[in-house]
């Protein structure tokens, strides 16, 4: 299983958690719990780290908040307030919401702790929209710069008094320090790329790793999809 | 039209300027969590960072593509928020700033209040869009049926809920608009100490600007 795991690349995970995503959205009814396993499945087989994410209180706090307000809310012919009491149809649509909403949880997770900031980068760069990974790098880069000139403004602003009186005027000697300063850096890194001759028209993508089992896991993913659809 | 070195390189900070805004201070907020409007607030603050931006790079997508670094840079995040909710709303929040530049112009100072009025009526929205993607659209029956609910049990009539929800978006729509004031005033402050570069250096974009107008 871990051999599997080790050959799957950002595609396969990407299928795998999009597909959970579209069967949770396409099914209806009970079918929606059938959905949960499949999601549950692939958590257990691929990103274990996902199903931490159903430890979240505030998660099962609304959904059963959810589930019961569906309960006293809800019956056959809609939505009824004056209802009293638990409405069988009532929980039992809150019950699917709440399979749905875990589905859809854990496959989000999943897709997010395996999939990276420069493989999300590359596959939408591939999708378009051309110099993301570029972008990126930049914006990773200056985060530190971005830090630095953050604490170094407030510091001297703070010795100079700037927040005893007129805090609005500090918040935006503040804002447009760090702002002018972080497009400074810009300006560097500019004219570095320019003078490596570097051009957004000839750069390549960021390469995304693939493997046969990606093909795979696509082609299994789909056919369960679809096979969840036509139930 | 394509972007150039420059316009990545600003597209970059600007997406980090935001990420950080997103990461730092919307995780403080949401961890101190009694401030009112903790959301709108951390939204304003980006949205104002993003719109600086678009007085830099005043091309139809760009903030867009500032909205994508900063979502990516969410996913740094330490905190055990929601990152796809919020990942969702800057992208959101971002398509409507493009809308709103497209409709009044980049150009112009009420093409910014638009836009940030826009962008941050989205999390009025937000919840309730992310609930229908999340539960799937029996959650809007319960929200109906639990707002006439809980007019009813307050003795209000259920057009007061909806006076008090529009008057919850006001305070959103006021919050985007003093968000791209803000934004136009420190977009032409910071041009003035880099030596004014900015929507000067796009002719094609100000004619086409003028045609649309």
């Amino acid at each position: 299983m871990l051999r599997v795991e080790r050959r799957v690349g950002p595609l396969g995970y990407l299928a795998c958690g999009l597909g959970s995503l579209v069967s949770a959205t396409v099914v209806g009814g009970w079918h929606a719990a059938l959905a949960f396993l499949l999601a549950v499945a692939l958590a257990l087989l691929l990103y274990p780290g996902a199903l931490l994410a159903l430890r979240r209180r505030r998660f099962w706090l609304f959904t059963a908040i959810l589930v019961v307000s569906s309960g006293l809310l809800l019956t056959d012919g809609g939505a009824d307030w004056r209802t009293t009491g638990m409405s069988l149809y009532g929980l039992r649509v809150g019950v699917q919401m709440a399979f749905r909403a875990a589905t859809i949880l854990v496959a989000v997770s999943g897709i997010l702790e395996r999939v990276g900031v420069a493989q999300l980068a590359a596959m939408l760069e591939r999708l378009g929209v051309e110099g993301l990974g570029f972008a990126l790098g930049v914006a990773l880069n200056s985060l530190p710069v971005i830090g630095e000139t953050a604490r170094n403004s407030l510091a001297a602003l703070r010795l100079r008094g700037g927040f005893r009186r007129e805090r609005a005027v500090a918040v935006r000697q503040l804002l447009l320090t760090v702002v002018t300063n972080s497009l400074r850096y810009g300006e560097q890194v500019v004219t570095a790329a320019e003078a490596r001759a570097y051009s957004p028209d000839r750069a390549h993508p960021l390469p995304l790793p693939w493997s046969w089992v990606d093909g795979m896991l696509i082609g299994g993913i789909t056919l369960a999809v679809l096979g969840l659809s036509l139930l | 039209m394509r972007n150039t070195v420059r316009d990545l390189v600003y597209i970059g900070v600007f997406g980090a300027l935001w990420g950080v805004v997103e990461i730092s201070f919307g995780d403080l907020l949401h961890a101190v969590g009694s401030v009112p409007f903790t959301g709108s607030i951390v939204a304003t603050v980006g949205i104002t960072v993003a719109l600086v931006g678009r007085r830099f790079v005043p091309r139809r997508g760009a903030t867009l593509m500032t909205g994508v670094i900063a979502l990516l840079l969410k996913l740094l995040s330490p905190s055990g928020q929601a990152i796809a909710s919020v990942m969702l709303a800057i992208l959101a929040q971002s398509l409507l700033v493009e809308l709103g530049l497209l409709l009044l112009g980049q150009n112009r100072r009420v093409g910014y209040l638009l836009a940030g009025a826009l962008a941050i009526s989205w999390n009025m929205i937000h919840p309730f869009f992310s609930g229908l993607l999340f539960y799937g659209r029996e959650v809007a029956e319960v929200y109906v049926s639990m707002i006439e609910r809980g007019a009813d049990t307050l003795g209000l009539d259920a057009s007061a809920v909806w006076l008090v929800i529009a008057l919850l978006l006001l305070i959103r729509v006021v919050m985007g608009v003093f968000g791209g004031w803000v934004a136009w005033d420190l977009g032409g402050l910071v041009q003035q100490r880099m030596g004014r570069r900015g929507v000067e250096d796009y002719p094609e974009e100000l004619e086409g600007d003028q045609a649309a107008q």
